[in-house]
């Protein structure tokens, strides 16, 4: 168990802390919003002195990098608070460590300079694992989602809508995993809060357009990582 | 068949909810499987959301892993998605914690909170490949056991269980687990010895080990002990001393949103109220409170082990707990910082002090809820709500004098003695409460009142004064939700009503007795699941069920029971005595209301199983 107490000074000014963590294993099944009340819990638990919201009912003022879909995992999310004290983000790092489960690790915790709105794109691997899948149809897939347009059914807050994703994608590679007989896409999309799209729309659309992940789960399955958010200069955010 | 990492998490992603399967949740207890001699799988018969947020297993699962030796886990019936996907890809049942099948553990237990969950019970033991007649298990099967409300009367389900604990299992669980790992150590474990065993512990009902023999009219003759040292009664176990009860101080915290999704301090348990429809307020009897000073503790550790921002205060009526003011201000001397939210649950309205309601709004918004149970005194009384129309009228007037502007009032439709009159009672007192907020001065003005009025349909349940009488037919319950809907003219109050089919089910199963088990294992056969959830109810297929297993539904649910028959759930003895439950039962018909406990004692019977109080006698 770790032992801290954030009695430090009071902050003229609230410093945004920003935490990087991991959301990888079983955790990659928890939607955001129970990721948003996991956090939350964890934050009261250590007490750390944060900003909360107004109101009847306050609540610490968390704001995370983009979503990531429901079964994608990634070695690096951006969580950014309001603390209200001077203190050691090492010691935010190892509390937090202490309450949260191995999928949601902390891998460390700094003072931003950067906001969280200048994320602009995240890259994400897709390996897909299909009965068919050879390097040929690993470089058709590749070549697919290269076409203009690419038109999916999209659901918005105005309804279900036809919508061409391709402006989205900023840039597809493909290739083939021998050892694994996996098909592996590497792909980059926009990740800007306007425009963020969802892999999950590129993997259904491969579906429809080839017959792949239509079968067994037994026989057919697809992972996705995101590796990478970028700003727009395409350098790694931090 | 095995089933890799990767092939899982397709099935993952093509259910519902994947989080509800995929465990790791923080403060669950996982033990080294070497240092462990019993382990115990503890299942919710429903889906997670609904079983995470059961106080009892809490309790329980702390109560079991408190011991080194026993390691006790999670189960729950998986929603019917990934019950299909389960068949499919022969996906065994497992526990949470460690992933093994249920069927290699050495006891799986089963909660009962309502009727409707009897289908899923079988469902989950059939997943998990378990037989689900107890006669049909064998020496590798587990043994199973239930426990909660429902073992108050066991009878339906008697014949899928090898045992039951009946009543508070915080400390009849681990001596469970004690005596089944002495006998497994010493070498005289069978399944048939230990049950034989277990049946001379009190509060253990091993129901093969009675003998039922039925009357020419269908009505039982007698519960015959097939053993001279087996009781005849099996008595319920209570915990003695609340202060000193194990309390679920490290909460399991679930990832995914469940339906109670905070801290639950129990308060007190038992009721000192004798409403005569009510079985929780009979077979928790009698009250023991725990100490204000106890609580705030229990609360500041469980707040500081969660991070919950809620928290609210449980027991079957919370202003009757005797020290609620000394209480509340305990904890409001931190919970305030901490932006913890106090709720109280369960008000009475006769209890409802401004003071009370300026504890509560400074931390909670959200419509307040009441329970008159019946629209005109007279019906009030014959139930003993002691509950009069103007502390109702005062109660919504202090919270409408708050700023509050919707309310919530519970009725009960198809009462014992009730009349149309009394019907009518319901949608007059709606108006008043409406025509209350208008004539408030202080009333929010910028909103406009909000009245729901949610009736349910009267279902006779055992150990209360009301377990003789019948239920309505379904015809005169619809036909009465349909009266009262046509008396509804006030466009400010809402009219919600249960299903009465779901109603008359809940009724059968609930003074069944053994005879019903045929037509529950016919359930299971034919894949009904999740009755309490009104997409998977469905009445007319229980109804052939019935009908093909020579069930007579009307026999249970809408027969008048005999004052002196021999009713199903004799066996057990849960402290308050059938002659007061007679006498409760004449008072109602003379519309006589008795006064609770604090009042004065009256001598229901459960003074017998101890426990410390200040009120029996
Ligand atoms: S023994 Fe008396 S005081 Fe105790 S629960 Fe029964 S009626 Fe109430």
């Amino acid at each position: 168990m770790v032992q801290v107490t954030f009695d430090g000074p009071v902050l003229e000014k609230p410093k945004t802390l920003r935490i990087c963590f991991r959301k990888t294993g079983a955790l990659r099944y928890i939607s955001h919003l129970d990721l948003m009340r996991t956090m939350t819990r964890v934050i009261a638990r250590v007490h750390l002195p944060i900003k909360y919201t107004c109101g009847f009912h306050p609540i610490p003022h968390l704001v995370f990098s983009a979503p990531l879909p429901v079964g994608a995992e990634s070695p690096r999310e951006f969580l950014d608070i309001a603390v209200l004290r001077e203190l050691d983000p090492a010691d935010v790092v190892a509390l937090l460590n202490d309450g949260l489960p191995e999928g949601l690790a902390v891998e460390k915790a700094y003072f931003a300079e950067t906001k969280l709105q200048a994320i602009a794109a995240a890259e994400y691997t897709i390996s897909i694992h299909t009965p068919s899948a050879s390097p040929e149809v690993a470089a058709f897939c590749g070549s697919l989602l290269q076409e203009k347009p690419i038109v999916v059914l999209k659901h918005t807050k105005s309804g279900d809508k036809d919508v061409d994703i391709s402006p989205a994608i900023l840039g597809v590679e493909s290739g083939f995993d021998e050892r694994e007989g996996d098909i592996v896409l590497r792909i980059r999309l926009r990740a800007d809060s306007g425009s963020f799209l969802n892999p999950d729309y590129l993997l259904r659309y491969l579906s429809s357009q080839t017959g792949i992940l239509q079968g067994s789960p037994l026989e057919e399955w697809y992972a996705v990582v995101r590796t990478h958010l970028y700003n727009e200069n395409g350098q790694d955010f931090c | 068949m095995c089933i890799n990492e990767k092939q899982m998490s397709g099935i993952l992603r093509s259910v519902e909810k994947p989080g509800r399967y995929t465990g790791g949740e923080f403060n669950q207890i996982i033990k080294n499987k070497e240092d462990v001699r019993c382990r115990f799988a503890f299942v919710f018969p429903d889906v997670y959301e609904i079983g995470m947020s059961n106080l009892g297993i809490r309790i329980l699962y702390n109560a079991l892993n408190r011991e080194p030796d026993i390691w006790c886990e999670r189960a729950y019936t998986p929603w019917p998605d990934m019950q299909e996907k389960m068949k499919t890809y022969g996906l065994p049942m497992t526990a949470h914690e460690s992933g093994d099948p249920l069927s290699a553990f050495d006891v799986v237990g089963f909660t009962l909170q309502y009727e409707l969950c009897y289908s899923n019970v079988l469902a989950t033991l059939r997943l998990a490949g378990i037989p689900i007649w107890a006669k049909d298990r064998g020496e590798e099967h587990p043994i199973i056991i239930g426990g909660g409300p429902c073992s108050y009367n066991a009878e339906p389900i008697a014949d899928f269980f090898d045992v039951f604990s009946i009543g508070e299992g915080e400390e009849a669980l681990p001596e469970f687990c004690r005596l089944y790992i002495e006998m497994k150590e010493n070498g005289t474990y069978t399944r048939e010895a230990f049950l034989h065993e277990i049946a001379k512990h009190e509060g253990f009902y091993v129901p093969s080990l009675y003998e039922v023999s039925y009357n020419e009219d269908g009505t039982i003759q007698a519960f015959l002990p097939k053993y001279d040292d087996i009781p005849t009664k099996i008595k319920k176990r209570i915990i003695t001393d609340m202060d000193k009860a194990v309390y679920p101080e490290k909460l399991v915290m679930p990832y995914i949103e469940t339906v109670h999704d905070r801290v639950m301090l129990e308060v007190y348990r038992g009721c000192i109220r004798g409403c005569r429809f009510c079985q929780a307020g009979m077979v928790y009897r009698p009250i023991r409170e725990k100490s204000p000073d106890v609580l705030n503790k229990q609360a500041r550790c469980l707040y500081e082990n969660s991070g919950y921002d809620e928290m609210s205060l449980v027991s079957l009526s919370i202003s009757d707990y005797s020290q609620l003011d000394e209480l509340t201000d305990k904890l409001l001397t931190w919970t305030d910082d901490e932006k913890v939210t106090l709720t109280l649950p369960s008000l009475r309205v006769d209890s409802f002090t401004e003071e009370l309601m300026a504890k509560i709004s400074s931390v909670r918004t959200g419509g307040l809820t009441f329970a008159p149970e019946a629209g005109t005194q007279r019906l009030r009384d014959a139930i003993n709500k002691n509950v009069e129309e103007e502390d109702l009228l005062r109660a919504v007037n202090i919270a409408f004098s708050a700023g509050k502007s919707s309310v919530k009032l519970y009725f009960m439709l198809g009462l014992p003695t009730e009349e149309l009159s009394d019907l009518d009672g319901i949608a007059e007192l709606a108006d008043k409460v409406v025509s209350a907020y208008f004539k408030n001065p202080k009333r929010n003005r910028a909103k406009g009142v909000n009245v729901t009025i949610s009736v349910a349909c009267f279902i006779p349940k055992p150990f209360t004064p009301f377990q003789w009488e019948a239920q309505d037919s379904l015809e005169e319950l619809e036909k009465k939700q349909k009266y009262l809907l046509e008396r509804i003219t006030n466009r400010r109050v809402k009219y919600n009503y249960h299903d009465a089919r779901v109603s008359r089910v809940e009724a059968v199963f609930a003074r069944g007795d053994r005879r019903l088990a045929p037509a529950l294992a016919l359930a299971c056969e034919e894949g009904v699941v999740f009755d309490s959830w009104d997409e998977y109810f469905n009445y007319d297929r229980w109804m052939d069920i019935f009908s093909r297993t020579g069930v007579d539904p009307a026999f249970y649910a809408n027969r008048v029971f005999g004052k002196d028959e021999v009713l199903p759930w004799d066996i057990i003895d849960c402290g308050v005595t059938r002659a007061y439950l007679w006498r409760e039962r004449e008072r109602a018909y003379k519309n006589e209301t008795t006064p609770s406990c604090a009042e004065h004692c009256n001598g229901c019977g459960a003074n017998c199983l101890g426990g410390e109080n200040r009120w029996c006698k």
